[in-house]
């Protein structure tokens, strides 16, 4: 396990034309790590996740100041390539938004617009790779050519994943993934998550206490679009340091 | 602390510390009559002390049971969890205190005191009575300030326990044939010695409630 910092926060400040929705924002992800962001509705965190990959240069009123750099390379420089930014930072939403293609071109489609290979015989080998990282395989082997649609919700949401890791991010983002998904799915994308992160870097936003307690490494507090506390995921569930920290999990304040 | 979002969060946790604090009591009673067994070495007394366990036993099942289900329905974190988890551990320390009560009772009635043992006994159990019901208020008001008064008297009776063994031991070698009597004796103050430390016990939790220490001797 590295202790690499991958993504260095330093005094985010971020904006809805003159409503301020970050008030000085100040974190690191570690690599190969699962962090999870949570907070109430409301506070920032999705606003936050979308900065990470700059999300939010597609709403005009958006803007921000402060310094986000993945490996040492600051994402808002003016030089970077936001296309090849989302390569390298990958997203999964909270509802599950396959293509309305076929499963197999779901996860083929990033790997050919992105030109990463051009051999039928080698594209066909990484998407049934992906679809049995994410656990699809075995369960939609006969219906590869059958639209996405068809899949159950949480097929679809780990469909998504198999989209997002085939393009081979080295980052994960994920904003409530499980949120539509019912317990049995829930527990196979928490498992995959596990899994996935020995390889990739992810951050999950999530509402759900026990999802974060159990899944992630660090945990990040939101309230107000302020990070309130930053620390392993077992103390902030056990003994948080600030008040307002323990009122939110606990159930005191929302 | 403000409380829950959940109202019946609230009502839950109120309702565990009230049968907490509630088992503290009926233990304090089993005492009380202890006490008066020490005094009066009565049949009825003994009874009393006795049958008190059973009731003892009931609230410790209650409690295990509430927790459980605070757990499974809740999910308790943090102050909560600590607060829940110690509630079991508490209750589990209280329904031994009640055992040991119940057995220095059986041995109580076979004993004719020595007047020397008689007060010292007595100096002890009411040691012991204002340790419990230091403790009570403790848990009630989660004040940690007086629980750890209350670990601190325990130091008092293992002191008053180790005087009184080498006295008792001093005592079989120049009493013989009161070997079984003084036998009684021993055991008795063992029992003591074990109720301080498991009221400390429950004492060292209200610290591990409010401030997420432990801290074990
Ligand atoms: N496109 C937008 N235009 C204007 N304001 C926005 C926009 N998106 C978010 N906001 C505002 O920014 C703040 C933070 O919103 P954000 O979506 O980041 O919260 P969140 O923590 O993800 O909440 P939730 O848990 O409900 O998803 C909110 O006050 C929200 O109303
Ligand atoms: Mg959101």
């Amino acid at each position: 396990m590295s202790e690499n910092k991958k993504i260095i926060v330093k005094d985010v400040n971020a904006f809805y034309g003159a409503k301020q929705a970050l008030f000085d924002v100040n974190l690191h992800v570690l690599e190969k790590e699962v962090t999870a962001f949570i907070g109430p509705s409301g506070c920032g965190k999705s606003t936050f996740l979308r900065c990470l990959n700059r999300m939010n240069d597609l709403i005009d009123i958006f803007s921000m100041n402060g310094s986000i750099t993945i490996d040492g390379v600051e994402v808002n420089s003016p030089t970077l390539d936001p296309v090849e930014l989302r390569m390298k930072v990958g997203m999964v939403f909270q509802k599950p938004n396959p293509f309305p293609k076929s499963i197999f071109e779901n996860v083929a489609y990033g790997l050919k617009i992105h030109g990463l290979t051009s051999n039928k015989k080698e594209l066909e080998e990484i998407v049934k790779d992906c679809l049995e990282r994410v656990g699809l395989l075995d369960e939609i082997k006969d219906r590869l050519h059958d639209s996405a649609f068809g899949l159950s919700g949480g097929q679809q949401q780990r469909l998504c994943i198999a989209r997002t890791i085939a393009i081979n991010p080295e980052i994960i983002l994920m904003d409530e993934p499980c949120s539509a998904l019912d317990p049995i799915a829930t527990a196979k994308i928490e498992n995959l998550i596990g899994e996935l992160s020995a390889k990739y870097t992810i951050i999950i936003v999530t509402h759900s206490m026990q999802q974060a307690a159990r899944i992630s490494k660090h945990t990040a507090f939101f309230h107000l679009g302020k990070l309130i506390e930053f620390d392993e995921t077992t103390k902030i569930f056990s003994n948080p340091k600030n008040k307002k920290t323990e009122d939110y999990i606990t159930g005191r304040i929302g | 602390m403000v409380g829950h979002i959940v109202k019946s969060y609230d009502k839950d946790l109120d309702n565990l510390k009230k049968l907490i604090t509630g088992m503290m009591n009926t233990n304090l009673e089993q005492l009380n009559l202890l006490y008066d067994l020490l005094s009066d070495f009565s049949n009825e007394t003994q009874a009393k002390v006795i049958n008190i366990d059973k009731a003892i036993n009931d609230l410790d099942a209650k409690i295990i049971d509430e927790s459980i289900k605070i757990f499974s329905l809740r999910n308790p974190v943090a102050y909560d969890l600590r607060f829940v988890f110690s509630a079991s551990h508490v209750s589990k320390n209280l329904e031994r205190i009640g055992d040991y009560t119940k057995a220095t009772a059986r041995y109580a009635t076979n004993v004719s005191m020595y007047d020397k043992v008689k007060s010292s006994y007595l100096e002890i159990l009411h040691i012991l009575i204002e340790m419990l019901h230091s403790a009570r208020t403790a848990f009630e008001n989660m004040d940690v300030e007086l629980s750890k008064k209350v670990i601190a008297m325990d130091e008092k009776v293992d002191l008053l326990y180790n005087e009184m063994s080498i006295l008792l031991l001093q005592k079989i070698q120049i009493l013989p044939e009161k070997l079984d009597e003084i036998r009684a004796y021993i055991l008795i103050v063992r029992n003591f010695e074990r109720i301080g430390d498991h009221i400390a016990s429950c004492c060292q939790y209200i610290d591990f409630i409010e401030n997420n220490t432990m801290i074990y001797n």
